[in-house]
């Protein structure tokens, strides 16, 4: 389950940090889109936790109540999608949606050539390949993730060897959907949907 | 007088050996990865964030300039409107709790970066959303907490808010969109 959107604000209506009343205002394909607090602590725990998102939101005070009429309000809102962890449940996935990066990218890994950092200045949040930091640099230059992976990919298979794994998509694809859980759970990443004419914007 | 700002997304420091100081800086303007080789370069591309200091040695301003990295914005409508046609934004960070006088805060929840005023806060949550700067001018024009219904105005409001969102690190510049992907 993959939240989608980036968060522009949230506000605690509460004296008493209820989570129930809190607000957020979430950014969708352009759009803003309110969420009620149990829509947002499930929404946040899907960014943390995927699968396990239901049982970190009661970890926050959310009830089984609080829980299924907050997965019934993000699906009613279209700001959740399934991800199904196949070939061809990743392709459809992919070409659903665009990645965009929200911090900065922060070289290699001083002993790990083949690595690298992406997060704030000094501070690494997350470890990636270079072919998936690229897919994640490059990713508000084109209007699906699948058509990127498929640029990228591209590009390494005329480079040659030696990572066989950048030159496949669907490998490279599987590589990017094995770290999207870190991307968001640090906030260096948010998912949107593809723009309406799909390839290059 | 006139703006210098840095252009496109720091990539960081490329490193050819384990162990070996850093070669160059890349950084990503479009589909392009210019190389910020050496100190002076990688400082004077970060400090690129409003007037230009006497520190700023003039040729690799003139070469930053050149390759891309740095714009410099003429501070009329018709400087500023060329260089909105030209760019774009993008923003870095989400929107977090505010704080209790009202302002917006933009970073991560574990770091946040900047608190933003109401019109800051929206050339950061919408900006992006145009092709270009010139289009976010008209299309924020009463539309947004940047004052004036006029494009030019607004225009003049957002470039002049320019370098604070990139000194705080919650926005860069890049180049519009190119509609013809170059061969990977």
């Amino acid at each position: 389950m993959v939240p989608l959107g980036r968060r522009l604000a949230v506000y605690d209506l509460s004296r008493e940090h209820d989570p129930r009343a809190v607000q957020a205002f979430v950014q969708l394909a352009g759009q803003t889109v309110q969420l009620g607090g149990a829509a947002l602590h499930l929404w946040d725990a899907a960014q943390r936790a995927g699968r396990g998102a239901a049982d970190l939101a009661r970890e926050w005070g959310l009830t089984d109540a609080d829980a299924d009429a907050g997965w019934a309000e993000l699906q009613a809102l279209g700001v959740v999608s399934e991800l199904a962890d196949t070939v061809d449940g990743r392709r459809a996935w992919a070409a659903a949606h665009t990645l965009h990066p929200l911090v900065l990218g922060l070289g290699e890994v001083a002993d790990q050539p083949s690595a690298h950092h992406v997060g704030l200045p000094g501070r690494p949040l997350v470890q990636t390949t270079r072919a998936v930091r690229d897919v994640w640099a490059w990713g508000p230059l084109f209007g699906d993730l699948w058509t990127s992976v498929g640029w990228h990919a591209a590009g390494h298979a005329a480079d040659g060897p030696p990572d066989p794994r950048a030159a496949d998509p669907d490998l490279l694809l599987a590589d990017v959907v094995a770290t999207l859980p870190a991307l968001l759970q640090t906030t260096a990443a948010y998912v949107d949907l593809a723009l309406p004419a799909a390839g290059a914007a | 007088m006139t703006l210098l700002l840095r252009v496109g997304h720091a990539m960081g420091p490329f490193h050819p050996t384990v162990g070996a100081f850093a070669r160059h800086d890349v950084v990503r303007v479009g589909w392009d990865t210019p190389k910020l080789v050496g100190e002076v370069q990688r400082v004077t591309w970060q400090l690129a964030v409003g007037h230009p200091t006497e520190e700023l040695d003039p040729a690799v301003v003139e070469d930053l300039v050149a390759r891309g990295l740095l714009v410099r914005v003429e501070e009329t409508p018709e400087g500023r409107l060329a260089f909105a046609r030209g760019h774009r934004v993008q923003p870095l960070g989400v929107g977090t709790l505010p704080t209790d006088d009202g302002g917006r805060v933009v970073g991560t929840w574990t770091s946040p970066v900047a608190e933003l005023d109401p019109e800051a806060f929206d050339i950061w949550a919408w900006a992006h959303l145009f092709p270009d700067l010139d289009a976010a001018a008209t299309g924020l024009s009463g539309a947004s907490a940047i004052p004036g219904a006029d494009p030019a105005a607004v225009l003049d409001r957002l470039v002049h808010r320019l370098p604070e969102l990139l000194a705080a690190g919650v926005l860069y510049l890049d180049v519009p969109r190119d509609g013809v992907r170059p061969a990977p």
